[in-house]
């Protein structure tokens, strides 16, 4: 966790108040793809384990015209939203800089950008990932297109496909819970998933995280949870699942 | 007869008389005696200057020779004049033929003669052989490339029947953290190849740690195709991305790091050639004019002053006021008047941290004597 002053400093407290206790997005694999970062060449594609089950998605974008312009995305994926706005604080403590501003106010639940004289960069929180974008060659790159379009992106319901190979029962769960109960959400993905493809889970009264390798659902009141689960695959209609959980 | 294997890392829990642990990277396998094997590619070996004792063994296996009889075997460097040119224009040539080998060449030297004995089938078993005329311990840090003629004795006189060739990293002393020597299992701290191309051609030449720690900082902070930005790049929690760099690096693209990128690579890459560095971070800076990473010297634009939150920096042995520091993100101004456009660039290299003293690197760069409080927890992120 971030030193406290780093906590005071960007205000993180606020930012986890601002986490919906009523709605939850949970994404799994997701990283850029060349249509999101204006059709750059991907020079580097890598996964790092990092600390706490989170996971590091790293990608090099670079301008095929301009090899000065170049960008890096990182996508820390954690397990819950709570613990994305930790990783953003992460992120900022590792940051040199002695101030960060906030950044655009409708990009995620919370944004900084690297102040006008440095290097372009972009750091928000969106569901369950900490995103960084960041100008990485010696040329400045606007990052703010890339940062909406990505959170444009995640927050989209793909379009399901109607075929009958890809309607197939990917999302099981229980029925009825109790409030405050945790539902595991059993998924079971296609054994043949094309590469960039990604996992996204939309939770309508209730949260979603992970908890010890497994997807949990939670409403505190009484209610119905409703779980929209996609595989988005580039090129490809998404499969798609639903489930509605009683809460009572 | 053929030279079948010769063994450099043949003792993994020891380097006083032999090659050190290494790998090529974090992927892939740990180097493994023979490190030259017929039929394979040969591998490198490593050897810690200051850890080598008096005597410096290899061992080698031999096939074809006489069965059930014994000969007297021996490496020598195939290079070597076996005259010495008369003329003068012959000695002309001779010494220029070697200077290139003098900074790239042989360091093994050449092997002692041994008794190899062969069985039925003309295979001898190891045979360990002692170095003779080496510079592993003199010749400083460097990448050094031996061929070896390999003779029997025949009839008393020696006649070549194989030749071999090795590369070999040469470093300072004993690689420090993160890495470590621990032989067991698939160790990534294992100094790794790929550093070691990097950091030997950098600190070529150095014959002290301090050599090595300054000539690794000036080649961080003077890398071409880098720049400054705030965010750490290469480091995530305590793991300090040393593959990513070095692909970097390489990659002939511009790419940015900031001052615990460049602390990371500082301490790794001089640790891997045996120095004792350490990261450590202060707090709270406005810093005077400095010289910005790859800036030019010449070029007020590249002067600049700003405010840090931290500034993270390597410390030799340990943190504190009186500690001394290597900084690659930054150079520092020595001169006194801050206020003219006459700068004086210097590396801060095994400067004390201190702010008493105008040749302290804190006087240099801190503006004030308030704030640049000391962290407390030095550390070396382990590579990845």
């Amino acid at each position: 966790m971030a030193d406290q002053a780093i906590r005071e400093l960007y205000r993180i407290d606020k930012i986890l108040q601002r986490i919906p206790e009523d709605r939850g997005e949970f994404f799994a694999g997701f990283l850029p793809w060349t249509e999101d970062v204006g059709d750059w060449t991907r020079s580097a594609r890598e996964t790092f384990a990092a600390r706490g089950d989170r996971k590091l998605l790293r990608t090099i974008w670079d301008n095929p015209e301009d090899r000065e312009s170049r960008v890096l995305i990182d996508v820390v994926e954690c397990v819950s939203a709570a613990d994305a706005v930790e990783a953003l604080a992460d992120r900022l403590e590792a940051n040199q800089l002695a101030e960060i501003p906030e950044g655009p106010e409708a990009l995620g639940l919370g944004s900084f950008q690297h102040p006008e004289l440095a290097p372009p960069a972009l750091f928000y929180v969106h569901g369950n990932l900490a995103i960084t974008v960041t100008s990485f060659g010696r040329k400045p790159v606007e990052v703010s297109n890339i940062a909406r379009r990505l959170d444009a992106k995640l927050g989209e319901r793909p379009i399901p496909a109607d075929t009958f190979l890809r309607a197939y029962p990917m999302l099981q769960a229980q029925l009825h819970a109790k409030p405050g109960d945790e539902v595991v959400l059993r998924l079971n993905l296609p054994t043949r998933k094309a590469e960039d493809s990604y996992l996204k889970v939309f939770v309508t009264g209730g949260t979603i995280a992970r908890r010890e390798g497994k997807l949990v659902t939670h409403s505190n009141a009484a209610g119905q949870i409703e779980v929209e689960a996609f595989l988005v695959e580039p090129g490809a209609e998404a499969y798609a699942a639903t489930s509605t959980i009683i809460v009572r | 007869m053929h030279v079948e294997e010769v063994h450099f890392n043949h003792d993994t829990n020891s380097a006083t008389s032999d090659a050190l642990s290494i790998r090529k990277t974090a992927s892939g396998d740990p180097i493994q005696a023979p490190e030259w094997k017929r039929g394979l590619t040969a591998q490198p070996a490593a050897y810690a200057a200051a850890a080598l004792g008096a005597n410096v063994t290899i061992k080698a296996r031999f096939s074809g020779g006489p069965a059930n009889e014994a000969r007297e075997i021996r490496a020598v460097d195939a290079w070597a004049p076996t005259t010495k040119p008369s003329s003068f224009l012959g000695r002309v040539v001779d010494l220029i033929a070697r200077v290139p080998r003098s900074l790239a060449g042989n360091a093994l030297g050449e092997t002692d003669e041994q008794l190899a004995a062969f069985d039925g089938a003309g295979d001898s078993g190891l045979i360990t052989f002692t170095l003779a005329n080496h510079q592993l311990k003199t010749s400083g840090v460097g990448i050094r490339t031996t061929d070896w003629k390999w003779q029997v004795r025949e009839n008393g006189s020696w006649q070549d029947f194989d030749t071999t060739q090795h590369k070999v990293y040469l470093i300072v002393d004993m690689p420090n953290g993160p890495w470590d020597q621990n032989p067991e299992g698939n160790n990534t701290q294992l100094p790794w190849t790929d550093a070691l191309d990097k950091a030997c051609l950098w600190a070529m030449g150095a014959k002290t740690q301090d050599e090595a720690a300054e000539r690794v900082t000036i080649a961080v902070n003077t890398q071409p195709n880098q720049s400054y930005t705030g965010s750490t790049i290469f480091a995530i929690d305590t793991t300090y991305l040393l593959s990513w760099y070095l692909n970097e690096l390489d990659g002939g693209k511009t790419f940015q790091i900031n001052c615990t990128d460049c602390a990371d690579a500082v301490t790794t890459f001089s640790n891997l050639l045996g120095c004792d560095l350490f990261e450590g971070i202060f707090y709270n800076i406005k810093t005077r004019k400095f010289l910005t990473l790859g800036g030019n010297p010449a070029v007020e634009a590249d002067w600049q002053a700003t405010g840090w939150r931290y500034h993270e920096i390597c410390w030799l042995h340990q943190m504190g006021q009186n500690e001394l520091i290597y900084d690659a993100c930054v150079q520092v101004d020595m001169d006194d008047n801050y206020d003219d456009l006459v700068h004086v660039a210097k590396h801060p290299v095994k400067m004390r941290f201190g702010m008493k003293d105008h040749s302290d690197y804190r006087y240099r760069l801190v503006k004030g004597d308030v704030g640049a409080t000391v962290g407390k927890d030095p550390i070396r992120r382990s590579v990845a």
